[in-house]
Order: structure tokens, then C-alpha cells, then sequence
């Protein structure tokens, strides 16, 4: 690094004086030619040109006196490229007896400590500082590190406590090298004192100054910024770094981590980048083999870690990946032979638990996770990311008040990890909400609209559980407690830690949160199909012990969602249906890739239908209750492979097959009418998502066959006031592609038209279609509520509305009208939680509601209730004629749940 | 005992007196420059709507009306003037002369308002007219129950330029600096030609129930469309120069503002004109005092004692009213 050859250089030229005039003619005639070649070999390498490096530096260090600096360069760079014999041989080469050999010690040291062979690094480390060698400093902070990885912690410590010193003391006289190690012992200070992370910030920044084209301490700090979950600090340096060299293997490691972290496409790409560049990575190794327990391909995983393992026999994080790898495929031999293995090492190694912990949170196993986190915790009572794991899965399990107890203790400990301090902050509002309970549920949402959700919520839960009972044979624990966050950036942090999740919802299994209605746009999501949505995973998880693949739990989730209400769940879309004209659609045989490791940004969207396409085929060709038998098999330990064959008793490869065919029965006469559509184009809103830029306004007369086109003139004709023009487009654009049902649906025009012309019948029949398949589109249920009720079908009407309270709940006009509806139609109940929500709305005429809801329990035959609710409202307005008139008509009857007084 | 007697029937005849001459109240609606034809066409549509309803509604005459525009031309029948500095100054003039002490004047406001930091302004053809001027008018009005509404945008200051005692002063925003557009006059408006903000049910729609009405809907429009609300209304009755956003009885603003209608008191005519009619009212006005001593203890009650004596109490108050109803009175 220049900043360390600087010094070197001038030494030399310094001896090159005080040499006889001969050999000085010689060193005056040749150095300058060996400094160019050793700057360029030095360039070649922090460009990560590290071939022509290794040649450079090969070509410098032939001779005996060739530069300290030549011959580290040679080690590093053979190391950057993962050929850690020929390292270690050159290294060894280089370590003379003499005291030039002294200035290579540390540096064969770090190659050693990749290997595993501790004992010879140790040795090597302590050469380099008893004979103060010029990174004796460096060596100092590596053999700290070797004694904090073998458990010797206290010990550790105090050595990278006399780092502070060493600065204080230094008088700004330190290299960047030395400002890099110092910043590495206050990174690892920092695991006890907090504050101590700013100081290993400021030492690396003060070593990026000294020399700002060096790599390694950007490299730190950008995994400083993501071990303290500051990603976009962290992408900061990594985009500098990258692009001075892209071919870095620990920045990409690091950027693949930044991706993994924000849920970002591209992970595996990064990483598996980093590894062609360093094929002994051992830390890529492993986090690509998480990548690969995510998808549960266990094998691989196994496979890729093992590699790791292979490099490094003694890598702590390899044992852990490996013991979580056998933890959660369930062989508990080979996660207790790793176990023993990294607590031999280190007896002190919270994280071998943390990991295991953290990967069973991802695969799902919460009481896993808690119990692993705990561990941690026991191991380590310092360990702030235990404390903190364990308490955001106890919220997760629904032990609410131990998770906080954990999360105040990992704050305690290290205030910068942003996902604790988030959810902290967010538990500290939850006094502004309220528990209600039904006899299954726990619902926990917002004071100011818990009167108006809890009785939808409530009573959708109860149903969904009954229906999942009914068909899956199996009922999970109770209570189960579900989690209505008014603001999205408050869901979020719950589910994450973050703010920014996509999502709408999540199922821990006991615990279940989605976004409140009023957290997004109206139309932007349907809150009932959500709420659905997750309690069928938390059936699909509790049966299985939480074995069900991804894939299987959201594809069973949609499916439900599409059987529990019409227009609820996905739907073909425009942008799907295009992914399968490209062939984008992962197999089902990978599925799992389509969820954990999208190819393209809309793959996961596309995945939930494709998902529950595959449920539904399920079903028909195997029968009502094989979707219960395969949740079963997955509860036993089968794996997806093992399930197909032993339950549908088919391959994998064979189901790809089956499953193509039923794509093409299903989809053959519409798909080729969708031509790719770009974003903001027809079809582009509302459900579909557009993918691609490549279509072009039509010209002239659009093609007979072409979707978009056929419905992108039916618009323009419509703006234009051609109305009977337009509906000639909208019927052949609905011909072509009668399941669409985005919000700008031909039967959406359809029904415009048809209603403004009073054709009230037809209008009711597009509505009716659009409404069956589009869940969302709150207008299109209002003005089906209105045909409706123009055609005298009131019970419809009702109904409609009913499903438009699961997109909107906000509009008290629209429940008053409800309410009317239900009592015209004898729906008592219903007019009673109508009248409620009417309340629970806070209208400015709070006394006519209170009235109101005090008819409905009049009408209703409660008299109870209804005095209860009349003197509310006469308690607001005392002189309230109508509200008068019902008190004096109740006080005239016996309090009776069953009797309806006249009035 | 016999001298609390004597203050009792010294009260009921002051009562009597106020009854006997009726309460007079004129209504100043004020429609600015809208500068486009939105604008133009929304405060025109707030004034005839506000104007419609204060006859329709709540029984005001033609000529308890003034209505000043930017353009009289749009409609001849309703608008008597251009909005001006001039022809405001007469109206108020005219105001003056029609009153006398004790009777209401409400002045309604709609238009876009300004601010420079130091001074708002409401905005009309012509030059503006400020709060210092719009001070000045109001001191023309003593003894006058002044409601003093601008629902115009950056209407904030007009709170503490205008605060007196006797005056209500209502504005859209809480200060100079919410120079947005505002909801709030469509929501006033509404209060008083729509149902829904006679919150009491005593069939007349106060100052403070339209002022309730139209800040809740405001809320609750920015909160449907998931927007940061951008006015907040204030409310001033109590002189004291600060306005208040959710008034609340018993302490601060509202008290005065609970007491100002555009519709005259029904019952009180009518008591004028029968006795036992009058009588009936008394013992009404009476259970209603309970009433209302009964919720000011509610904090400190049982709530089971608390719920059987508003019970009995309300029970009372319809079997009065029936009463009333019977005997030709309106309840």
C-alpha cells in the first residue's frame, strides 16, 4: 500500500548514499526501473489485475534483495486469488532468519490464519513483534484476534485496549496500515463498549486519508456499516471500492451481503462472482451456502460450507453454518459433531448459535430461533446480537413483554444495531394501541380504529380458522395474535427490523401483522384477503412444525385467498402472462428460487400466482386432500423431492412436465394475445405489473389479435367521445383476454358506458366479472353496490359493499348505507356491526349514530343494547326528538334479548 | 329562603324581557377574487349555497342577507354588490345602522388569502383589505355578537388582529404561513346547508357545531387521502387572542361560539305568546341544568349512580317535551 512502500522507498535511497559509489552508480542506474515495476505490480493489484500483478511482483522478488514491499505484495496478491499454497510457499520463502526476514513474518502469519494452522500463524505474529518488525503493530491486532477466536476473550481485550493508547500516543505519526489495525481492535472494543465502534470509524477513515486509494480499509468500514445495519453507508464505500476494483473479492462479498440485507436481487450473482475471483473465500463459502439454505437445497449448502471447511479447518463460521445446515435438515448427529467442534475451538462462540438461530428465523423456525438465540446468550452473556435475535423472535413467538426485556438488554449493550433500536422505538408506541379478543384471537390494533377493524378482523379470523380446520384436518394453537399497524413503516419494522419491506403482511405462526387499511392507498391492497392470506400460512407452518417450503406455503395461501371471497388472491395479469410467453417462469421444481432468489424484479409477484397455480393443479389431478397429504410429508421430514414421489407419487421432473401442460391448457388461447408491455401503458396498472420497454404505440388500425392494442383504442376512442367506436374495441379486447382484470379492465369501460346509458343489467354483469377477479378496485365495487341496487337486488348490493369494507373501511356514508341495506334484507348482525363501524368512524353527528345504533339493536330484538346505546346518544344531545321518543318506547318494556318493543 | 324566591322571579322577568324583543341577526357573506375560474366558481358556489341555507335553513330574510362578489353580474337575485373595500364598508355601515347591542352579525369570508409575515390579507378585486382594516370595521360594531369567519387560506392572523371580547373569530388555517388550498369552506358550508352537524340535536346549528363539523371532516379528508394536513382551523371566542384548534367548554374557546346561531330561538318565541307554554319551558330548562350538572360530576361519580340519575333525567326531559308538544309548543 502507498502509504507503507512511501517509507521504504526513501530508506532505500537513504542506504543507496552510504553505499560505495560503484554499487550507488548501479542502484542509481537500476532503482528507478524497480520502483516503476513495483508501483505498477502494486497498481495491478488494487486494480485487481491480479494476474499481472502476481507476474510483477514474481519478477521483483527473484532476487535476494528485492523490496520488502515486492515480496508482500506477491503473498497478498496470490492470496487475493485464493492460491494459498503458493502463498504460504512464498511467504515461508520470504521469512528468512535474518531481519529482513523479520518484515515478512506477519504477513505469512495472515496467510497461515487463513489455513487454519493457528499455532504457526501465533508464531509467525509474535516474531513480527518481538523484533519490531514494521507491521509488528499489525501483528500485534492479528494475534489479538487469533486469542478472541480461541475464546481467550478477557485477554484479547486488554490487548486491543493498549490500541487506544498506541493512538493517543502516536502524535498523528501512524501509517494507514497501523490506523487499520487500530481500527480493528476498536471494532472488536466495541463488542463491550459501544461507543468504541465510532473510534474504529474514525481510525479507518484516518487511514483512508493518509492513503485514499487504498482498498482493505474501505473494505472494513463498509463491513462495519453492514455488521451495524447501516446499508446504505455501507454501498457507499462499496461503489468506490468496486469500482476501483471490481474484481475485489471481499467488497463483493460485502455487496452481495448489502443485497441480501435489502432484499435485493442479485446476492447469489455477487457472491458467486467473489468466489470465481477467490475460490477459497471462506467466508463467500459460507454465505453462499446460506444463500443455498434459503432455497433449501440443503445439499449444496452442505456442500459449499464442507468447501469452506476445506480451506479452513478451524473457520468458526463454517462450524456454525454447518451445525445450522444439520440443525435444520434435522440430523442432529452432524449439528452436535459441529457444535463440539467450533465450542472446542472457542467455548466462548455465541455465534455458532446466533447463526444457527438467525438461519431458523429464516427458514421460519421462531421457537427455533429463540431457543438457539437464548443459547447464545447463555454462552455469552455479552453477546448483544444473541440478546438482540432473541428478543425480536420472542415477539415474533408473541412473548411480548420477554421480547422487549431482551431487546432493552441488546440496546444496553450496543445502541447502533438499528433493528433493535426500531423495535424499540415502535413498542414504545404501543401504548397507543388495544387488545380485544375473540375466542381464537388476539387482536392488537390502534386505538383509533380498533372500535371499526376489530369486528371485521375478528370475525374474518374466526371464519378463516374454521375453513383451514375443515380442510387441512388440523387446528394450530390459540390464541393466535394478530397485529394491525396503521403505518406501513411500523409493520415494517415489526416483520424486519427496517422500514421499507414490499410486503402487506406476515405470518410467524402464532403471530400475525399486516399493514391497516388506512396504512397504504386506498385500492392499493385488499386488508381482508391479507389477513386471510396469512392465516392460512400460519396453518401450513404449524402443521408442518414449520418444514413447508416457501413456495408451497404461498402458493397455498393464494389459492385459499381466491376460495375465501370472489376477486380475493392473484389473478393472471398482463406482465405474468408476458413472463410466460418469454419462458421467465422459474419450474416447479425450483420454485423456491422464485421466491428466495428472483431472477428479475417482478419474479417474486409472478411466483405467489404461478405458486398457486401449482396448488390448484395439485387438486385436480391428485384429489381434494393431497395438498393436506404432501403438508403432511413435509411434518414427517420429507423433503420437496421426497414428498412428490412418496405422496403424488410422481418426480419432480415429471410434475415440470405436467405442470407445462397445464399452463398450456390453461393459458394457450390467451397468452399469445399479450404483446410485451411497458410501464404506464394499458394494462400496466392497477393488478398487472408491465415488464419491458419495447412496444410501440400503435399505428393505424391495431391488430385484430393484440390485447393491448385492442383495448389502448378503445381508451383513446372513449377520451375522444367515441363511445360506440370504443365499446367495439373493449368487447374484442374482452373476447381476447376475458380473465383480465387489472383497473383498466375493457369491462371496467364496459360498465361505464353501459351504466351511463341506464343499461344497468349489463353494466351489473361486467362489474360483477371485473369485481370476481380484481380485489382492489374499490370504484368498481361502489358502482356495482349502485346497479345493484337500481335493479332492486338489494341482497347484492349488500353483499358488494360488504367486500368493499375489506378495501376501505373509512367512509361512514358507506356503512350507514350497509347498515340500511342489511336491515332491509333482515341481516340483523350485519346492521349492528354496520352501526358500530359508524360509530367507531367518529362522525361529527355522533348523537344521530349512537341513535342509529341503538334502532339496530331495537331491530335486532336487544333491548339491553338498545337503551344502552339511546342514552349514549341522548347523553351527547339531550333534547334528540327521535332518540326521545325510542327511550320512552323501551322504558315501557321489560329488558329482554328477545323482545323488540313497538315503537 | 323567601329572598332566594325574590332572585328567582327577577331572573324569569329578565327573561321575559330579553324574550320580548327578538334577537336580531344579519349575515355578510363576502366572496373574494378567485383569479381562476375554479376558484371563481367555488366561492361563488360556498356564498349562494351559504346564503340559500341561511334562508332556506334557518330562517333568515332576504333582507338579513348581504352578498358581495367579485362579479354581481353571475347573479343579480342573490348579489348585492361588489366585493370591494368600498361596498364592505357599507355593507358593515348598513349592519350598524340595523343593530343595536345584544344582536348577531355574522361576516363569512371566502377567497384566497395572503400573507407577508407582518400582516395577512384577504384577497378581492380592488385593493385587499387587511386585518388592521378589517379591525377597524369591527370596532364599528360595539355591543354587536360579531362571528368574524374567514375561510380563506393564510388566515391565521386574523385570530389575535381580530380578538375581542364579544367577537368570535373563526379562520381556515392557524397561521399566515398555510398558504395552501383549503377545505375547510366547503365543510363550513356544508354544516350549515348539509345534516350532519347539529351535533345536539336541538334543531338549530351553532357557530361552534359548523366549526366542529367542518375541522373534523377536514381531518378526516387529508386522513382518507393519506395526505399531511395542511390547514388547521382555529377558533377564538373568549378575547383572549388565541385561537384554539379543538375547543373544548370548560376551559378556553367555544362557550360564546355555542351561543351563536343563524336560527332564531324557536321555543323562546313561542313562550312569548302562552304562558303554561312558558312554564313547560322553565321546567325543561331546569331538568336540562341538571342534566348538565350531571355530566360536569360524571369524573367523580359512580358510574352506576351517574348512569341512573341521567337515566331518570333523560327519561324526564322526553316525558317534558312530549309535554311541550302536546301544549302546541315545539320541543
Amino acid at each position: 500500500m502507498p502509504a507503507v512502500a512511501a517509507p521504504l522507498f526513501v530508506r532505500a535511497a537513504r542506504l543507496s548514499r552510504s553505499a560505495s559509489m560503484a554499487f550507488g552508480l548501479l542502484l542509481l542506474a537500476c532503482e528507478p526501473a524497480r520502483s516503476q515495476t513495483l508501483q505498477s505490480a502494486q497498481a495491478a493489484h488494487e486494480s485487481g489485475n491480479y494476474d499481472a500483478a502476481i507476474t510483477a511482483f514474481t519478477a521483483l522478488t527473484a532476487s535476494d534483495t528485492a523490496p520488502v514491499a515486492a515480496r508482500r505484495g506477491l503473498v497478498r496478491a496470490l492470496t487475493a486469488v485464493g492460491r494459498y499454497d503458493a502463498a504460504e510457499t512464498a511467504a515461508r520463502r520470504f521469512v528468512t532468519p535474518d531481519a529482513r526476514g523479520r518484515e515478512l513474518a506477519n504477513t505469512l502469519g495472515e496467510v497461515l490464519a487463513i489455513r487454519g494452522k493457528l499455532p504457526e500463524a501465533e508464531t509467525a505474529f509474535r516474531r513480527a513483534m518481538t523484533e519490531k518488525a514494521t507491521d509488528s503493530l499489525t501483528a500485534r491486532v492479528n494475534l489479538a484476534v487469533l486469542r478472541f477466536e480461541r475464546g481467550e476473550r478477557d485477554e484479547a481485550m486488554r490487548e486491543f485496549d493498549r490500541f487506544i493508547d498506541v493512538y493517543n500516543d502516536s502524535q498523528g505519526r501512524l501509517t494507514a496500515s497501523e490506523l487499520s489495525a487500530i481500527g480493528l481492535a476498536c471494532r472488536y472494543l466495541g463488542l463491550e463498549n459501544p461507543a468504541l465502534f465510532k473510534d474504529a470509524l474514525k481510525a479507518y477513515d484516518a487511514a483512508i486519508d493518509l492513503a485514499p486509494a487504498a482498498i482493505e480499509p474501505r473494505v472494513r468500514v463498509a463491513e462495519l456499516f453492514l455488521e451495524k445495519i447501516q446499508s446504505a453507508e455501507a454501498q457507499k464505500e462499496l461503489d468506490i471500492i468496486l469500482a476501483a476494483n471490481p474484481r475485489h473479492a471481499e467488497a463483493l462479498l460485502a455487496a452481495a451481503r448489502r443485497r441480501q440485507f435489502d432484499g435485493e436481487p442479485g446476492a447469489d450473482s455477487l457472491v458467486r462472482r467473489a468466489l470465481e475471483i477467490n475460490p477459497n473465500l471462506v467466508s463467500a463459502r459460507v454465505f453462499y451456502s446460506s444463500l443455498l439454505l434459503d432455497s433449501e437445497s440443503y445439499d449444496r449448502a452442505l456442500a459449499e460450507s464442507r468447501r469452506a471447511l476445506g480451506v479452513d479447518s478451524t473457520s468458526l463460521e463454517a462450524l456454525g453454518m454447518i451445525a445450522a445446515i444439520h440443525k435444520l435438515h434435522g440430523d442432529e448427529k452432524g449439528f452436535d459433531d459441529a457444535k463440539r467442534r467450533a465450542l472446542a475451538r472457542n467455548p466462548r462462540y455465541a455465534d455458532l448459535f446466533n447463526t444457527v438461530a438467525e438461519l431458523s428465523a429464516r427458514n421460519r423456525l421462531y421457537e427455533q430461533a429463540v431457543d438457539f438465540s437464548r443459547q447464545a446468550t447463555m454462552v455469552d452473556p455479552k453477546s448483544w446480537r444473541g440478546h438482540g435475535i432473541l428478543g425480536m423472535n420472542q415477539l415474533r413467538v408473541g412473548a411480548i413483554d420477554s421480547g422487549r426485556v431482551s431487546l432493552e438488554r441488546a440496546f444496553k449493550g450496543d445502541p447502533y444495531d438499528v433493528w433493535v433500536k426500531n423495535t424499540l422505538d415502535l413498542m414504545d408506541t404501543y401504548k397507543d394501541y388495544t387488545l380485544t379478543s375473540t375466542p381464537r384471537f388476539t387482536l392488537f390494533i390502534g386505538k383509533k380504529e380498533s372500535d371499526l377493524l376489530a369486528p371485521y378482523l375478528g370475525g374474518l379470523l374466526e371464519e378463516a380458522y374454521d375453513r383451514f380446520a375443515a380442510t387441512y384436518g388440523y387446528k394450530p394453537p390459540t390464541p393466535i395474535r394478530a397485529e394491525v399497524y396503521r403505518s406501513h413503516a411500523d409493520f415494517s419494522v415489526r416483520t424486519v427490523g427496517l422500514a421499507g419491506l414490499g410486503a402487506l403482511g406476515v405470518s410467524f405462526g402464532k403471530v400475525l401483522a399486516i399493514d391497516s387499511p388506512g396504512a397504504r392507498e386506498v385500492g392499493e391492497f385488499n386488508w381482508g384477503s391479507t389477513v386471510w392470506h396469512e392465516l392460512a400460512h400460519t396453518f401450513t407452518l404449524g402443521m408442518t412444525n414449520h418444514r413447508v417450503p416457501r413456495w408451497l406455503s404461498e402458493g397455498i395461501s393464494v389459492y385459499e385467498e381466491r376460495r375465501g371471497r370472489p376477486g380475493w388472491g392473484a389473478d393472471a395479469t398482463v406482465s405474468f402472462l408476458s413472463a410466460y410467453n418469454r419462458k421467465m417462469l422459474v419450474p416447479v421444481s425450483r420454485m423456491n428460487d422464485g421466491f428466495m432468489r428472483p431472477a428479475y424484479p417482478e419474479q417474486v409477484i409472478h411466483s405467489y400466482y404461478q405458486a398457486s397455480l401449482v396448488c390448484e393443479l395439485i387438486e385436480r389431478d391428485f384429489g381434494a386432500k393431497a395438498l393436506t397429504r404432501m403438508l403432511e410429508g413435509y411434518r414427517d421430514g420429507l423433503n420437496t423431492d421426497e414428498v412428490f414421489r412418496q405422496v403424488l407419487k410422481t418426480d419432480l421432473a415429471a410434475f415440470d412436465k405436467r405442470f407445462d401442460a397445464y399452463m398450456q391448457e390453461r393459458f394457450a388461447k390467451i397468452a399469445p394475445t399479450i404483446r410485451v408491455v411497458a410501464r404506464g401503458e394499458p394494462g400496466a396498472g392497477g393488478g398487472p405489473i408491465g415488464i419491458g420497454r419495447e412496444i410501440e404505440l400503435p399505428t393505424g388500425t391495431p391488430d385484430a389479435n393484440d390485447f393491448i392494442g385492442q383495448l389502448r383504442m378503445g381508451r383513446a376512442l372513449l377520451e375522444k367521445g367515441d363511445v360506440d367506436g370504443a365499446v367495439v374495441y373493449f368487447e374484442r379486447a374482452k373476447t381476447l383476454f376475458p380473465e383480465y382484470a387489472g383497473n383498466d379492465s375493457p369491462r371496467w369501460y364496459l360498465a361505464r358506458v353501459h351504466k351511463d346509458r341506464g343499461a344497468f343489467a349489463k353494466a351489473a354483469d361486467e362489474l360483477r366479472v371485473l369485481t370476481s377477479a380484481n380485489e382492489n378496485h374499490y370504484q368498481a365495487h361502489l358502482d356495482l353496490a349502485d346497479v345493484l341496487q337500481a335493479l332492486g337486488d338489494d341482497a347484492g348490493a349488500a353483499a358488494i359493499l360488504d367486500r368493499s369494507m375489506y378495501i376501505s373501511p373509512y367512509d361512514p356514508a358507506m356503512h350507514a348505507r350497509l347498515a340500511t341495506l342489511y336491515a332491509k334484507t333482515g341481516n340483523r348482525t350485519g346492521a349492528l356491526r354496520e352501526r358500530r363501524a359508524v360509530v367507531a368512524l367518529a362522525p361529527v353527528d355522533r348523537a344521530e349514530a349512537l341513535y342509529e345504533l341503538a334502532l339496530a339493536h331495537h331491530e335486532a330484538g336487544d333491548v339491553t343494547g338498545a337503551r344502552r346505546e339511546v342514552l349514549n346518544a341522548l347523553e351527547e344531545a339531550p333534547n334528540f326528538e327521535k332518540a326521545q321518543t325510542l327511550l320512552l318506547a323501551l322504558r315501557r318494556t321489560p329488558a329482554s334479548p328477545t323482545t323488540r318493543p313497538p315503537l | 329562603m323567601r329572598r332566594a324566591a325574590g332572585l328567582v322571579a327577577l331572573a324569569l322577568l329578565a327573561l321575559g324581557a330579553s324574550t320580548a324583543r327578538a334577537q336580531r341577526t344579519e349575515l355578510l357573506i363576502v366572496s373574494g377574487l378567485g383569479g381562476e375560474r375554479q376558484y371563481s366558481d367555488a366561492f361563488y358556489e360556498w356564498s349562494a349555497t351559504l346564503a340559500d341555507a341561511a334562508q332556506r335553513r334557518h330562517g333568515l330574510s332576504a333582507d338579513q342577507i348581504i352578498y358581495l362578489a367579485e362579479d354581481p353580474s353571475r347573479d343579480s337575485t342573490r348579489i348585492k354588490g361588489k366585493s370591494t373595500a368600498v361596498e364592505i364598508r357599507n355593507a358593515i355601515r348598513a349592519i350598524a345602522r340595523r343593530t343595536s347591542a345584544g344582536d348577531q352579525v355574522f361576516i363569512v369570508l371566502f377567497g384566497h388569502g395572503s400573507s407577508n409575515g407582518t400582516e395577512s390579507k384577504f384577497s378581492m378585486p380592488g385593493a385587499d383589505l387587511g386585518t388592521k382594516e378589517f379591525a377597524a370595521l369591527l370596532d364599528s360594531l360595539p355591543g354587536r355578537k360579531v362571528a368574524f369567519i374567514n375561510t380563506s387560506s393564510a388566515s391565521g392572523d386574523f385570530v389575535p388582529a381580530l380578538s375581542a371580547p364579544g367577537r368570535t373569530i373563526v379562520t381556515a388555517t392557524k397561521t399566515g404561513f398555510e398558504r395552501n388550498e383549503v377545505m375547510f369552506p366547503r365543510f363550513f358550508v356544508r354544516a350549515y346547508a348539509g345534516e350532519g352537524a347539529d351535533s345536539d340535536k336541538d334543531g338549530r346549528v351553532s357557530l361552534l357545531e359548523a366549526f366542529d363539523y367542518a375541522r373534523t371532516e377536514v381531518a378526516r379528508s387529508y386522513e382518507e387521502a393519506n395526505k399531511l394536513q395542511t390547514e388547521h382551523a382555529l377558533i377564538e371566542d373568549n378575547g383572549d387572542k388565541a385561537g384554539s384548534a379543538k375547543p373544548e367548554l370548560k376551559k378556553g374557546d367555544g362557550a360564546t361560539a355555542q351561543g351563536l346561531f343563524l336560527a332564531p330561538e324557536l321555543s323562546a318565541a313561542a313562550a312569548a305568546a302562552d304562558p303554561k307554554l312558558a312554564g313547560l319551558y322553565r321546567e325543561k330548562r331546569g331538568i336540562e341544568e341538571r342534566i348538565t350538572e350531571l355530566r360536569r360530576a360524571k369524573d367523580v361519580m359512580r358510574p352506576a349512580d351517574y348512569d341512573a340519575g341521567l337515566e331518570k333525567l333523560l327519561i324526564d326531559l322526553a316525558l317534558k317535551s312530549q309535554e311541550i308538544k302536546a301544549s302546541g309548543g315545539k320541543p
